[in-house]
């Protein structure tokens, strides 16, 4: 006896209009759910490392100490202002990058070696007198 | 009248720490001085300090210590002296040996002079910060200071857009 499925699913090309449908309700509410507990997850994940990151020595500096530690980071020996390392800086942890982009004052000296940071120096300084 | 100066006062820590120190090194401090110059008459009790432990004052008050004597800088100059201060990391030989201590007591020493108001300590403290993390990679400031990536996703898309527009150059 043929298997009862077989019967209400016709063979041909409505079978192979159904191998590349989308999943059922059923499917799609489970697999949002899922990726929903996946998203929280990850952001507990996140909101963990700030905290391990909080929880270090350098972790208790307040951010106008950062900063000035920032400006005094980017000078060369002959006081010149080095970009580049700046940007290294708000690269270290979401924290940093946040004092960094927060401080207008640190971008205020326009790096015109490239016009896609000279912009971006601009927006940054927030009107700083440069 | 000025008070002479080997007046003693004595302070007390957050670990109930207690120093009695010549009232000159003491006013290195600001926030002290400022204390000090408030206070009109000659008082015994300690003077609480509830933001620094003993093993941080004691270090603070070698630096001190040191550094009595010199002129400290006046509202006037201290603008100027600011402007000078940033466009240099050099640290004197004493001070470099002084600051030679673990992360977190650097860290604390930090701290200290920022709430006691000793601004040439604070330079000294960040200036050696600054130099620490100078010329490094990100990933190498994370190893020194045992930070670990906590970027979002977002974030690390704009970092990577930033890091090709930084090697445009």
């Amino acid at each position: 006896m043929a298997p009862k499925a077989s019967k209400k699913a016709p063979a041909g090309p409505s079978l192979q209009k159904d191998v590349g449908s989308q999943p059922t309700d059923k499917f799609s509410r489970t697999r949002e759910g899922i990726q929903a507990r996946i998203h929280g997850l990850e952001e507990q994940i996140l909101e963990l490392r700030r905290s391990l990151n909080a929880a270090t020595p350098v972790g208790v500096l307040p951010p106008e100490i950062l900063t000035q530690i920032f400006e005094l980071g980017q000078l060369s020996r002959t006081g010149s202002v080095k970009r580049h390392r700046l940007l290294k800086f708000s690269w270290v942890s979401h924290h940093w990058r946040r004092v960094a982009l927060e401080s207008p004052s640190l971008w205020a000296t326009i790096d015109n070696s490239n016009d896609k940071w000279a912009l971006q120096c601009l927006q940054r300084s927030q009107g700083t007198p440069l | 009248m000025a008070a002479p100066a080997t007046q003693q006062i004595k302070i007390r820590c957050n670990d109930e720490k207690e120093f009695t120190v010549d009232r000159d090194v003491l006013e290195r401090s600001v926030l002290i001085k400022n204390m000090l110059e408030d206070v009109t008459e000659q008082q015994d009790a300690p003077i609480p300090l509830p933001n620094v432990s003993g093993p941080v004052m004691a270090k603070v008050l070698e630096y001190c210590t040191h550094h009595r004597g010199e002129p400290l800088p006046s509202a006037d100059t201290e603008q100027s002296q600011d402007e000078t201060r940033k466009r240099t990391t050099d640290i004197s030989e004493w001070d470099q040996k002084f600051i030679t201590v673990d992360q977190e007591m650097l860290f604390e020493i930090i701290l200290a002079a920022n709430y006691l108001d000793i601004k040439s300590l604070l330079d000294v403290g960040c200036k050696t910060v600054a130099n620490m993390i100078k010329g490094k990679t990100p990933e190498e400031i994370r190893k020194l200071f045992n930070i670990v990536n906590d970027f979002t996703p977002e974030e690390e898309a704009q970092i990577k857009k930033e890091n090709e527009w930084a090697e445009d150059r």
